[in-house]
């Protein structure tokens, strides 16, 4: 009987040592690679290809493992690929130690908060629509090039992400809808200013954003802005993004910002500053930036600003070398998250 | 006695002065115009001084929002109009032309919305719409 009782108490202790362990995140640390890498199925020379990781390519390494010999070495590193979220390998010689800044580790796909769904919560309540999203931004996010294509069949496909259907249908026509607030040459400024609306379809006095609210009452506005003065103060942006957002905030609209792909400021500033933006206000981050590192050229063209274009065929490993397809996918599996997310109760 | 008609004369230039600030009657039409001239070519240290103190944090805004781009005036004018109990009011017409990355992309016309000047220390400043 004694033996039954001590037994069972041992399981009792055992339980939360269990469930612990359960929850237990891998302990991650970060290289990256030095050269063109493979990143294969297992950590051996013959292992299928998953993808190829081009140089400079941020890798988050869950493990260290053995594996085939490889320039005198047989230390493997274990990592999740952002995009196929398929587990692979690649050789440690091919990566080197590396201490990423914090806005740089943030996921590609964002989690959703309390914060948000509060805010959500209160902007249905305000009457605004749950089928609907807008987009405020500049050239990366002119309906021609962004997002557009999951309003036309004919123009995408998606491949392994059969799943994201549904938040596609969920939103039907936004994708396509020209946004008031997105126009090429728009800045973190030019959406605050009444100067820049369309008189045609804008009232007097309405900026941008105001205009694109009253004329879409949206629940999700994604925002991405790219340029800011050559020779100002990231914190100026970061001062205006902050109004863009508390604009949306205050009308009950849940932001997604966005990183950016290039870094024409020298020191990252402006992807800094979006990342504290969205950190200040606890709304999503969708980091682009992360998700075309493991691209050709990290997805920029020559001028290291223009992303690389290919169509939006997912299925498609020639077409996944360039980031106008993964821009696509990597923002209709943000507004997914997003949306999914939003709609789970409150905590 | 030669000091003095020096002294009455630059007085008298002085008033001269203040009075055809106070009563040219395009003097409200010319800060408009000056203002969108240094609006467009971003030239702040000049822009700083053509707006009203109430108008400055969306002075502020316009300036910046040209950051991306290259602009400059096409066929601006500007008249004014009548005196209200906000400022004078001033229409313009012609356009602002916006080039983007190399190609001309856009252009706001400036007839959208009549300008309100008003008199601050002396000099007519932009300050806002109507």
């Amino acid at each position: 009987m004694l033996k039954k009782l001590i037994m069972v108490f041992g399981l009792f202790l055992l339980i939360p040592l269990v469930q612990a362990q359960d929850t237990q995140q891998p302990q991650i640390t970060y290289r990256q690679t030095t050269q063109l890498a493979n990143l294969r199925e297992c950590p051996e020379t013959d292992c299928p290809l998953i993808r190829e990781y081009w140089a400079n390519t941020l890798l988050f390494v869950e493990a260290m493992v053995e594996g085939d010999e490889y320039n005198d070495s047989t230390d493997w590193v274990q990592i999740t690929d952002f995009l196929t979220r398929k587990t692979g390998y690649i050789h440690t010689s091919l990566t080197e130690e590396f201490e990423p800044e914090e806005w740089m580790t943030a996921p590609v796909v964002p989690q959703v908060t309390d914060t948000a769904r509060e805010i959500y919560q209160r902007g249905i309540e305000l009457g605004n629509r749950h089928d609907r999203f807008s987009k405020v931004g500049d050239c990366q996010n002119v309906s021609s090039h962004f997002l557009s294509v999951f309003d036309d069949p004919a123009e995408y496909a998606l491949g392994d992400y059969e799943n994201l259907f549904t938040t596609i249908s969920q939103f039907e026509e936004s994708w396509s809808r020209d946004s008031q607030s997105v126009d090429n040459g728009f800045n973190v400024a030019s959406v605050l200013s009444p100067l820049w609306s369309d008189p045609d379809i804008c009232e007097p006095g309405e900026n941008p954003l105001e205009c694109e609210y009253r004329l879409n009452q949206p629940s999700i506005v994604i925002v991405s802005m790219e340029t800011w003065w050559a020779q100002r103060p990231a914190e100026e942006y970061e001062d205006y993004m902050s109004q863009i957002v508390e604009f949306w905030i205050d009308h009950g609209v849940v932001p997604i910002l966005s990183t950016k792909a290039d870094n024409l400021e020298g020191d990252f500033g402006l992807n800094r500053a979006v990342y504290n933006v969205a950190k200040k206000y606890d709304i999503p981050l969708w980091n682009f930036w992360l998700s075309i590192q493991s691209l050709p050229g990290n997805g920029l063209s020559e001028d290291e600003f223009h992303l690389t274009f290919a169509r939006n065929f997912f299925d498609d490993p020639v077409r996944m070398q360039y980031s106008w397809p993964v821009r696509n996918l990597t923002a209709l599996q943000a507004i997914d998250a997003v949306y999914q997310g939003l709609q789970e109760t409150t905590s | 006695m030669k000091r003095h008609l020096i002294l009455l004369l630059c007085a008298g230039l002085m008033i001269a002065g203040c009075a055809q600030t106070a009563t040219d009657p395009e003097a409200p039409a010319n800060s408009i115009e000056a203002y969108l001239e240094a609006l467009v070519s971003k030239d702040s240290e000049t822009f700083n001084t053509l707006f009203c103190a109430d108008y400055e944090s969306e002075a502020l805004i316009e300036f910046d929002s040209f950051g991306a781009v290259d602009a400059e005036l096409e066929d601006a004018t500007c008249t004014t109009g009548e005196s209200t109990d906000v400022g004078t009011i001033v229409t313009c017409t012609g356009s602002i032309k916006i080039v983007y990355d190399g190609e001309t992309n856009n252009s706001l016309d400036l007839s959208r919305t009549p300008y309100v000047a008003v008199q601050e220390d002396g000099e007519w400043k932009m300050c806002g719409y109507s």
